[in-house]
């Protein structure tokens, strides 16, 4: 009963960094069908940025408490900055194209942004870790964990509700839905299709640079650690469904869980676990679990 | 008249055309003649070319940067004293980033296209291994230092590639004598490595070890993260279950960096000895945060100020100097690494143009680099195993205590042990898992 208790908590953790280092994605390809490759570099801008921003905040001497806000805005803003930058000036031109020169397009991104946060954060590890060692520790399956690390369901529970709402509650989701379904009824209605795309992305972006925000102080930032979580995020994606927030909260659980009881009960597996679910999800339901099969339009 | 005039006007201008055409060509051949090699040495080139290869890009970067840069200084100063046998070496860099297919890639790009006499570096076991078959191929000298895996000289042999720094069979073995004499009643044990040769290799050298010192000790779980993966909350919740005696781990750079900070908040080193066996970076990187009581190792044997050491040797203490004057920040490991490469390069050339006398082909250098014995900065190599091509060197282990480096603040080692290069190798012939498991039982070698 311990282990199937540390399991399900190592599990639960798991799968709330990967649907937090997940949903912007697959958020970003529901709204506007392009598959964001330069999302890793957007969750490593946001790691960096709430990395510097917490240090800079630690000098001021003021109560360490609100660094979790800092975070926060860190990750809200470089969403927005970086987000917009990327749309407007990118992204916007190719809408219309092929697909594989929308993936190059992104995937070059991704390069050029690795180099950028070279450059200016250079290649010596960041720490940022006074939020992760400030919650103290709790003991919980006879295994002490980092309290810090029941903050990410936490976070990830609010990011999905606040998605939920926004899509399903707002008028800004309707029209969202709208876009998806038919982008030229909505032009021929007078919806302003490019900025709802705009403000679409720079969500898409605040999720990303939220995850890689909320992980900074877990571990050591150094280059290169948003090529791991693109290919975490794209697995999780696929095996949940392209587009689907709903299916990269299961599809989080379902590799979070596998991965956890595999460390535990088989650790050899540990390397392949991931793939291994999204080969076996994908085998039965290509689509992804509720992903929607692409109907042509004639 | 006219014509007569146009006729002198033609000729003079054809003259002043002449003299000033030859007196271009003269110049030229002025400048040509100084940049001609000053070295004596019959056949010298006009320059060595040598690539330094090594990661500048991705999470390995800090310590690849460090490599590249103290290779950088490190040739600047040989060329400024004249080269090797007076011919200047001209270092191109190249970032080791993008995998072992790119890597192979890049590697026939630099001996076909650019036509370098020598490849030195290679931090990623993966890339070693691959490479190494290509040195051959190509007829190419390609030393490696920072990659540690023990199956590049143990599974085959090769002819024009080497490795002038300990591989990861010095470090492990060194880790299980240290462990267990600052331990002797340990009973258990958990391995956390990265799976692929890297991870699978130390943990099989230091678990072949530990059976024989401690033929009771118990391994209870082996884990084996991805290599990229940066967390590591369930293998740390797995080895608090397993509550081990000892915890052995080859995690290196940015990823044993996250694993210490993730770690530490939940106790593990305070319930556990955890052995890191490269983890001298890490003392670097994260520095005052760094927990007290973590055994910790160098990759390639060397912990800054302690080996090379500055106060027992002054070459050593002029690269130390002249790095923190150049970069701002302290050499470490790598740094020694990539400088070690460089003078086992150099005193194969100098030995070979002393038996020969002029400048050496490669077959020539690589003859000379074999069994070679020369001197780093005051560590003694001796490539002795691998049929010559392996180089041994002295270990050190030590254990992170609560005096910080006064100038650096990075935790000083405390029961720090230097193992001399015979008592953690194997005899040149054997393989080093059969070497220890001729150990006596419950003895060391």
């Amino acid at each position: 009963m311990t282990t199937l208790t540390v399991i399900l908590i190592d599990g639960i953790i798991f799968a709330s960094w990967l649907f937090l280092v997940s949903v912007g994605l697959t958020f970003i390809y529901g709204v506007l069908r392009i598959l964001n490759v330069a999302h890793g570099s957007l969750y490593a801008l946001g790691a960096y940025m709430g990395a510097s921003m917490v240090l800079l905040y630690l000098k001021t001497g003021a109560t360490p408490y609100l660094t979790y806000f800092v975070l926060l805005v860190a990750a809200i803003f470089m969403g927005i900055v970086a987000g917009s930058f990327i749309e407007t000036i990118f992204l916007r031109r190719v809408y219309k194209r092929e697909e594989e020169v929308q993936l190059l397009l992104t995937f070059s991104l991704f390069l050029i942004l690795e180099d950028v946060i070279k450059l200016i954060w250079g290649v010596s590890p960041y720490f940022a870790d006074k939020p992760y060692a400030l919650l103290g520790q709790m003991r919980l399956g006879g295994v002490i964990y980092a309290s810090y690390a029941f903050l990410l369901p936490g976070i990830a529970l609010a990011s999905g509700a606040i998605i939920w709402f926004i899509v399903n509650r707002t008028r800004f989701g309707k029209i969202i839905i709208s876009v998806i379904t038919d982008r030229e009824i909505c032009t021929s209605m007078g919806v302003n299709v490019p900025r709802v795309c705009t403000f679409a992305f720079i969500i898409g972006a605040i999720l990303a640079a939220l995850g890689g925000a909320f992980t900074a102080p877990m571990t050591a930032l150094v280059p290169g650690i948003g090529v791991e979580v693109i290919v975490l995020a794209f697995a999780v994606v696929a095996i949940g469904g392209m587009g689907s927030v709903g299916g990269a909260v299961l599809g989080s659980l379902m590799v979070g869980l596998a991965r956890a009881a595999a460390i535990h009960l088989f650790p050899e597996l540990d390397l392949f676990t991931i793939y291994l679910v999204m080969s076996l999800v994908l085998l039965f339901r290509p689509q992804g679990l509720f992903g929607e099969v692409e109907v042509r339009r004639i | 008249m006219k014509a007569t005039v146009r006729k002198f006007s033609f000729m003079l201008i054809g003259s002043v055309g002449c003299l000033i055409f030859y007196g271009i060509v003269f110049c030229v051949s002025i400048a040509f003649a100084q940049t001609k090699p000053a070295s004596p040495i019959p056949k010298a080139p006009k320059e060595l070319k040598v690539a330094l290869v090594d990661f500048l890009s991705g999470p390995p970067a800090k310590a690849g940067t460090a490599a590249i840069n103290a290779g950088r200084l490190f040739i600047e100063q040989i060329n400024e004293a004249g080269g090797i046998g007076g011919v200047k070496i001209k270092p191109i860099i190249v970032d080791e980033a993008g995998g072992v297919e790119k890597q192979v890639t890049e590697y026939r790009r630099l001996v076909l296209d650019e036509k370098v006499d020598a490849v030195l570096g290679y931090l990623s076991s993966a890339d070693c291994l691959a490479i190494a078959p290509v040195a051959d191929e190509l007829k190419t000298l390609t030393i490696f230092n920072g990659s540690g895996t023990s199956k590049l000289f143990e599974q085959r042999d090769y002819k024009y590639a080497f490795r002038a720094v300990n591989y990861e069979g010095s470090e492990n073995v060194a880790a299980a004598l240290y462990v267990t004499s600052m331990k002797p009643d340990l009973k258990t044990i958990v391995g956390i490595n990265q799976d692929y040769a890297w991870g699978r290799d130390s943990w099989e050298t230091f678990e072949h070890a530990m059976r024989r010192l401690k033929p009771g000790a118990k391994v209870l779980e082996t884990l084996w993260p991805k290599l990229g993966a940066v967390e590591f909350s369930a293998e740390i919740s797995k080895s608090l279950a397993a509550k081990p005696d000892v915890l052995h781990t080859s995690l290196w750079a940015g990823f044993l960096d996250s694993f210490i900070k993730q770690a530490a908040p939940r106790g593990v080193f305070k319930e556990t000895q955890v052995v890191a066996t490269v983890g001298e970076r890490s003392i670097v990187t994260i520095g005052k945060d760094m927990p007290e009581g973590i055994i910790v190792g160098g990759r390639g044997g060397f912990v800054p100020y302690i080996l090379p050491d500055p106060k027992a040797n002054a070459e050593a203490k002029k690269f130390y100097e002249m790095y923190e004057a150049r970069f701002g920040e302290m050499p470490i490991a790598d740094s020694f690494n990539m400088v070690q490469d460089i003078l086992a390069m150099k005193a194969a050339y100098e030995k070979a143009i002393k038996a020969y006398g002029r400048w050496p082909t490669t077959e020539e250098v690589v003859k000379a680099l074999e069994f070679l014995q020369f001197d780093s900065l005051g560590v003694r190599v001796s490539m002795a195993l691998g049929k010559g091509h392996q180089a041994i060197h002295p270990q050190v282990f030590g254990i992170t205590g609560s005096q910080r480096h006064p100038k650096w603040g990075f935790p000083l080692l405390e029961k720090v042990k230097i193992y001399p290069a015979e008592k953690v190798n194997p005899p040149s012939t054997v393989k080093h898992l059969d070497w220890i498991n001729s150990w006596p039982e419950g003895k060391g070698p």
